[in-house]
């Protein structure tokens, strides 16, 4: 199949960002892949390409280029006319992204295209090719958010258009029911598709290390204070124990604050970043979740790949979903902090717990190899296809 | 060829623990041993001889191998010569390997180093005795320090050294006592030393801190480069200390993890 997968922007560095990547990657050994990326901020994506896809970016960035670009009349008018199709709140997240010159283009684009397949990774993008992108394509819609984070007109634009879609793929088995509650839905046309660990060979924990690790961009839906928080119990039990919490953003001054009104100045290191994650978190013998809501909760499966149980709060909705409580990892009751701090410390003091736990989620990280999600997709997008003929011969 | 665990010890010796028992016993028999080569110059190839195999291990002593300062790929090499890159499950760090590793008096240090590709590689680094910061503890008026000598000793029993701040691009020191015992060290710091030199002319005044060591006289100059963590100018906060002489004291670890205090004037003082 010739697939088509557009995508907000993919020179940037979020997770919808690196797990459109893994799949990519994983449907390119036996498919023709491009990523179509609306906007573009930079040069080169920060994320290395996968290889044998192609890469087409809807707004190439010119070298001469010195300030925003100048808008036609032309643009303005297409703006008016798009404006309709992407509800408000969606195009206010960025105007990078569905400006119209970019939404122009991304419709000159599928018109010209001759994928099989094409799919969107947000609303807004699963809504311009639920409206514009031609029927001789299976047109798929990916939800990387679950439905209650959209806002109500977000939700009322699903609600209406997206029956145009062919398909639609949700990461969590509670995001489908959701969608089965909101929608009428026909058989076979929503699937949970978890996200994929990539290809490539993982480090593996020794265990030995008294470092606890937490991972996700700043902000507030992490609860990096109640982390704290819970730490701090590990920290004054043990002082060897260290917290690091990787994670991109600015917005950091009031964890630094907390920091050291908590005293954990020599025991937590906020360590920005991490392009090798994984390497970085088989340096640790713990992750720790204190996340108030998970769309997924890609950083569990990472660390299970690497052989680090995991101990988080069991909040809605993707944690639940991956961590086998006792077996690969603890779930503690949701906004308990004594609860994360007690599951943080028993593992801490306990190595043969920990060494159990860490082959048990070493175990079920397989269960998220990309060769396992790609054939996942693949049965699904045949399965769609087939009902597509199907609908197209009886409507004939 | 895959290792589950690739670690430079105390001794300078490399040790290779492979995926399956038996690899170090077939390498002996097929005469296979180790190169570095160089990253950036792949013609510099550095043959390691000496590497002795036992189980499902094998050892290289790496402590006379002449390397340049840089990163080196570990190369295994079969018994006809052909090299390969030696992939390894080892993130490459152990806290309590590294804090054995700073014990012994040393001027080069090695690291093993998993790169994000898996790849084994070596990681060589001229180094001078220094004293590692492991705790650091902030007071209304004094900060204390604690940790560990670095690559150096001052014999055994208790003594005492003294703690060396001086103030960056001026002339002139202060001092204040360091206790030390079997390597380790711990000093409180005056801060209203700091505040009472202060020079209200700068907006910074940063003191870069020294450990005199009574045994030799030689200064160690505090920092922590024990872990893997660089950059802890960004990644470590203390909180400070407001002096009532109106100066505002913060440790903190300088671009080159070393340690220092921050000392500046309260605005409105």
């Amino acid at each position: 199949m010739r697939i088509m997968i557009v995508i907000a922007n993919a020179y940037g560095m979020g997770g919808t960002i690196r797990t459109v990547f893994n799949l990519a990657e994983g449907l390119a050994a036996r498919h023709q892949v491009e990523i179509v990326s609306l906007a573009q901020h930079r040069r080169t994506p920060f994320f290395t390409p996968p290889k044998d896809v192609t890469l087409t970016s809807l707004s190439p960035m010119d070298a001469e280029e010195t300030g925003p670009p100048k808008r036609s009349l032309l643009d303005r008018w297409r703006e008016r006319r798009y404006g309709g199709v992407i509800p408000l709140t969606e195009a206010r997240r960025s105007h990078a992204v569905y400006a119209g010159e970019k939404v122009h283009a991304l419709r000159v684009h599928l018109e010209t295209s001759d994928a099989d397949v094409v799919m969107g990774t947000r609303p807004g993008i699963n809504l311009l090719v639920a409206r514009w992108a031609p029927t001789r394509m299976l047109r798929i819609g990916q939800e990387h958010v679950h439905l209650d984070n959209h806002a109500p007109d977000v939700r009322s634009a699903i609600r209406r258009h997206y029956h145009g879609l062919d398909g639609l793929s949700v990461l969590t088995h509670a995001d489908k029911r959701a969608y089965q509650d909101f929608l009428e839905i026909p058989p076979g046309w929503l699937a949970t598709m978890p996200n994929a660990l990539p290809s490539g060979n993982y480090p593996r924990s020794t265990q030995d290390n008294p470092i606890i690790a937490a991972a996700g961009r700043m902000a507030p839906t992490k609860q990096y204070p109640k982390l704290l928080e819970a730490f701090r119990a590990v920290a004054a039990a043990h002082p060897q124990w260290r917290l690091r919490i990787y994670g991109g953003g600015k917005r950091d001054e009031a964890l630094r604050e907390k920091i050291t009104e908590a005293g954990l100045s020599n025991q937590v290191a906020l360590m920005g970043r991490a392009k090798d994650l994984t390497g970085e978190l088989a340096k640790a013998s713990i992750l720790a979740v204190s996340s108030r809501t998970e769309g997924f909760g890609m950083t569990i499966i990472e660390g299970f790949s690497v052989g680090v149980p995991v101990v988080s709060f069991d909040c809605p909705r993707g944690p639940r979903e991956i961590i086998d409580h006792e077996r690969n990892g603890l779930l503690v009751p949701h906004q308990d902090v004594d609860a994360l701090a007690a599951g943080l410390l028993r593992l801490a003091e306990d190595r043969d717990e920990r060494l159990r736990m860490a082959e048990e989620a070493a175990a079920s990280a397989a269960d998220y190899d990309i060769s396992v999600i790609t054939r996942r997709w693949e049965e699904f997008l045949e399965e769609r296809r087939t009902a597509k003929g199907r609908g197209r011969a009886a409507a004939a | 060829m895959e290792v589950e665990l690739s670690r430079i010890d105390s001794a300078d010796v490399l040790e290779l623990r492979f995926q399956g028992v038996g690899a170090a016993g077939q390498s002996k028999s097929d005469g296979a041993s180790l190169a570095l080569r160089y990253r950036g110059d792949a013609d510099r190839i550095v043959r390691v001889t000496g590497v002795q195999g036992a189980d499902d291990r094998i050892r290289a002593d790496l402590h006379d191998v002449p390397l340049d300062d840089g990163t080196w790929d570990v190369l295994w090499v079969d018994g006809e010569g052909r090299r390969s890159h030696i992939a390894t499950s080892d993130s490459g760090l152990s806290l309590a390997d590294r804090i054995t590793y700073l014990r012994r008096p040393r001027r080069r240090e090695l690291r093993t180093v998993r790169d994000p590709r898996g790849r084994l590689r070596l990681r060589a680094a001229a180094v001078v005795p220094y004293a590692e910061v492991e705790w650091v503890g902030v007071e209304a008026d004094t900060v204390t320090v604690s940790g560990l000598l670095a690559y150096t000793s001052c014999g055994g029993g208790t003594t005492e050294g003294c703690v060396v701040a001086r103030q960056r691009e001026r002339t002139g020191s202060l001092t204040a006592p360091a206790g030390l015992a079997e390597g380790r060290f711990c000093a409180e710091i005056p801060l209203s030393l700091m505040a009472g030199a202060h020079d209200f002319g700068r907006a910074h005044n940063e003191w870069d801190l020294w450990l005199r060591l009574p045994c030799s006289g030689d200064e160690l100059r505090l920092g922590a480069h024990a872990d893997d963590i660089t950059g802890k100018k960004k990644k470590f906060v203390y909180p400070d200390a407001l002096l009532p002489e109106g100066v505002r004291i913060l440790p903190y670890y300088t671009v080159d993890d070393e340690f220092s205090l921050l000392a500046t004037a309260e605005v409105g003082t």
